[in-house]
């Protein structure tokens, strides 16, 4: 058997196992699944860029430029390996420093995307700036009613033709002082991440198990992606980084803004009518 | 082709019928709820590929896995709740074999798809469960603890075949976390949501813990992610200059002190970046539900003002 067949196979029988469910319910569900449906799509980022946050390795960063490119986004019904819950509202100087004190915990290995229940696949690949004003439209994709609850990002092999990626996948620029040092001299940087570097850590350029705000999806609507440069930017080592200057920025790889790019919390979408 | 695909029709049908069927419906039974800490734990866990055993060639041996029990709740669909713990149960879950912690009589036989409970801080009207350590209760109270691990581990010393190198652990966490909507693993491609009771018949659920977890490279997931291993080897390397002491001994507090190596650990976004945030973020994940099954985990104790990241309250 061919390995393209065996998808086709393993879909055969997700349809008819969820024809089964659907002939031993009481039919309540049966009306909400299935329907083809239209999703927009948009994709923002988040605003904390726009101001200077705290790393994980304790560096206060501004950014001034930071965009990814990307091919496709898929949406499945399993729940994604890490969920997110609510925490009491903090200072807006807690907030910065502690992005990810929301994020709830996983369990390694054991996510399990289920059925696809829509994508968003773009002709050519996009670069998105994460310094647009506003939610940026991609094209459209489509997919069938159910329950939402996961997603895949999907970085391409090759980066659309852009005057900040220049070839890259992501790019960030910027500066950057270890925090509590502001009047040492900044690290003026520019990291950037191709297909090799992200495929340390993930296949395909698919970021997998990202979250999608679980919801019962009923009719068309639009599914928003945003973008956490400052997940990409936790584990960056600037020390290791030559200072550079404003005018000419330390081009620079790194493992930590490679491993970025490739967190399944850098991506969170959801849904909206 | 086609017999393989007229095989699935017959199967999903023979499927069908099963699922529609309620063999459960009418009369009474029993659920008991127990707890084992598998091999990992009784045995140590060996140097190994990175799934069977440490990738790097170290091994360990626990001496101690105290684990507080508490909130084991069980509920129909409808979140009707017909049976909870009582108070919190106190195990050792380096002593061997299944230990019981609860048994709920007299449930009417039928499907409960709600089953939960929690991992939180030791109690000092805890139930000692099996012949746990009343004194390690106590260290459990006076610290404000859930979970408690010690143990060894070591590797040979590169530099001499004859000897080994050995670290010793102590780790105290006191997160509290809730696992929910327990689900067992997938068999056959089912997974049973909750558990299910029939008539005159005990049926057992056992809250497994596993001692792997705390020292897996990444928790991201999925096809298309790197496989996740255990690695111990920069645990041990957080006990030597020049954030740790040497002493031979690795402390939370030197883990909180060694930072990340992304091309080695990939922590998911998790709050964080030494490998104490993630050892301690990875602490929430040892509880599972019959053996490989799974809960929807939670953190359940608030964050202290002033706390970004997991080593802050580990000062």
């Amino acid at each position: 058997m061919s390995i393209a067949i065996i998808p086709r196979l393993i879909s055969v029988s997700a349809l008819l196992s969820f024809s089964c469910l659907a002939a031993c319910s009481s039919g309540s569900d049966a009306s909400t699944t299935g329907k083809r449906i239209a999703l927009h799509t948009e994709i923002t980022a988040d605003p904390v860029i726009q101001s200077t946050f705290t790393t994980g390795f304790g560096w206060d960063v501004t950014l001034s430029k930071a965009k990814v490119a990307t091919s496709a986004f898929y949406y499945f019904d399993g729940p994604p390996p890490t969920a997110l819950f609510k925490v009491r509202k903090r200072s807006i100087g807690e907030r910065i420093g502690g992005f990810f004190v929301g994020t709830a915990w996983a369990h390694p290995g054991h996510y399990q995307a289920g059925t696809a229940l829509g994508e968003a696949i773009f002709t050519a690949p996009v670069a998105f700036d994460l310094f647009s004003a506003g939610p940026v439209k991609l094209a459209d994709g489509d997919g069938v009613t159910g329950i939402y609850r996961s997603a895949r990002f999907v970085l391409p092999q090759q980066a659309p033709a852009d005057d900040v990626l220049n070839g890259h996948l992501a790019a960030v620029e910027g500066q950057a002082v270890k925090h509590g040092q502001a009047d040492a001299k900044p690290i003026y940087f520019r990291l950037i991440a191709d297909y090799d570097d992200i495929s340390m850590n993930v296949n395909e350029g698919a970021v997998d198990g990202c979250v999608l705000d679980e919801t019962t999806v009923t009719d068309d609507g639009t599914i928003t992606v945003e973008v956490k440069a400052t997940i990409w930017l936790n584990l960056v080592d600037f020390s290791k980084i030559e200072p550079g200057t404003a005018a000419k920025p330390t081009e620079a790889r790194d493992a930590g803004f490679s491993q970025g790019v490739t967190q399944l919390s850098a991506y969170h979408f959801s849904y909206s009518k | 082709m086609f017999s393989k695909l007229t095989s699935l029709v017959l199967l999903s049908t023979l499927l069908c019928a099963a699922g529609c069927s309620d063999p459960t419906s009418g009369g009474k039974g029993i659920e008991k709820f127990t707890t084992w800490g598998e091999e990992f734990i009784e045995d140590g866990i060996p140097a190994g590929d990175g799934t069977t055993g440490f990738v790097d060639g170290w091994s360990l041996k626990y001496g101690k896995f105290l684990v507080n029990y508490n909130a084991i709740s069980v509920a129909d669909a409808a979140g009707h709740v017909v049976a909870k713990l009582d108070k919190p149960r106190f195990v050792d879950n380096v002593h061997r074999d299944e230990k019981d912690l609860i048994t709920f009589p007299d449930l009417d036989a039928k499907a409960y798809t709600q089953v939960s409970y929690e991992i939180s801080t030791a109690v000092a009207n805890a139930e000692i469960v099996g012949d746990a350590d009343p004194a390690d209760l106590a260290m459990m109270v006076s610290k404000g603890l859930s979970v408690y691990v010690e143990g060894e581990a070591s590797k040979p010393d590169p530099d001499n075949a004859k000897k080994q190198i050995t670290k010793t652990f102590h780790w105290g966490f006191k997160t509290q976390t809730s696992y929910r909507d327990c689900h067992s693993a997938e068999e056959n491609g089912i997974s049973t949501e909750g558990v299910v009771v029939t008539n005159n018949q005990t049926d057992v659920s056992q809250l497994t813990t596993h001692g792997d977890h705390l020292y897996y490279d990444s928790l991201q997931s999925g096809d298309n992610a790197k496989p996740t291993s255990i690695r111990f080897e920069e645990k041990a390397a957080a006990d030597d200059a020049p954030n740790g002491d040497g002493d031979g001994e690795v402390t939370l507090q030197e883990l909180c002190q060694a930072n990340i190596d992304p091309s080695v650990y990939n922590t998911s976004g998790l709050p964080g970046a030494t490998i104490g945030d993630f050892v301690i973020s990875l602490a929430r994940t040892i509880g599972h539900f019959r053996h490989e099954g799974e809960c929807t985990i939670k953190r359940i104790d608030p964050v202290p003002s002033g706390v970004t990241n997991p080593c802050d309250e580990y000062k």
